[in-house]
């Protein structure tokens, strides 16, 4: 689970270096990049993943607090 | 100041990230100190923090690449203040070895809040955003990038062999990966 968040995080930068190589090759818009598209998602994911894992961990120490 | 001043910031911002991460991984192979899954979500939020400044340097500056940092380093400082909170109470014990007399999960939680107040300074610095057309990346970013991508890589290799696919123990005391190959 962890390893996937930390695979995620680097597949979003990586993507994001191949991005800026093919926009300024073809003179294409950011926006327009496939590579920073999947960059941007691969980041989204990553982040709500973190969000879900780490509340997750909370609640199963809920009930010892609680 | 200009831009390429602040970009140049926010790299070694970047490189800066990179180090922590890396001591992280030094700190685990060398000293032995396999780190809990409060941690590695911390070392999760340092690599979200890294992803905003390398916006920043790569695509150039924009107010939302910014917006990446500050939730990045909100995460990260709110799961640091979490595992505080766990062992703030006298008595219910400490993780890890203390490093210059805090845990790494007080620093973890003094870098984030440091991270929130250079975002802060840097949007003030900041002019005009970038256009993404007109930046280009000089030899010494571009190197930051790709060091801050390899330790990115390694943390995924250690994860993997200290939790492998599933979820991880909450106080690991060996590799689960290699621990079945022997």
């Amino acid at each position: 689970m962890m390893s996937l968040l930390f695979l995620l995080i680097t597949a979003a930068m990586l993507a994001l270096i191949m991005g800026r190589a093919k926009v300024v090759d073809s003179k294409l818009s950011d926006a327009k990049s496939l590579y920073i598209k999947t960059s941007y998602i691969c980041f989204g994911v990553a982040f709500v993943l973190s969000l879900y894992w780490f509340s997750y961990h909370a609640s199963q120490q809920l009930d010892i607090i609680l | 100041m200009s831009n390429t001043l602040v970009r140049s910031i926010n790299a070694l911002g970047l490189l800066g990230i990179a180090f922590i991460l890396a001591m992280g991984l030094v700190m685990q192979v060398v000293l032995d100190e396999l780190p809990c899954p409060l941690c590695l979500l911390q070392r999760v939020g340092f690599a979200l923090v890294m992803y905003g400044f390398m916006l920043n340097v790569i695509i150039g500056q924009r107010f939302a690449h910014y917006g990446v940092i500050v939730f990045a380093a909100l995460f990260g400082a709110m799961v640091s203040l979490r595992q505080i909170s766990l062992h703030v109470i006298p008595g219910t014990g400490t993780y890890g070895a203390p490093v210059f007399g805090y845990h790494l999960y007080t620093w973890a939680f003094l870098l984030f809040v440091a991270t929130l107040l250079a975002a802060g300074v840097l949007l003030m610095l900041s002019r005009v955003p970038d256009k993404g057309s007109s930046v280009k990346m000089n030899l010494l970013e571009r190197a930051v990038c790709w060091i801050a991508i390899v330790i990115l890589a390694l943390n995924v290799i250690a994860t993997f062999l200290e939790c492998g696919p599933l979820v991880c123990a909450d106080n690991p005391v060996d590799y689960m990966l290699l621990k079945s190959f022997r």
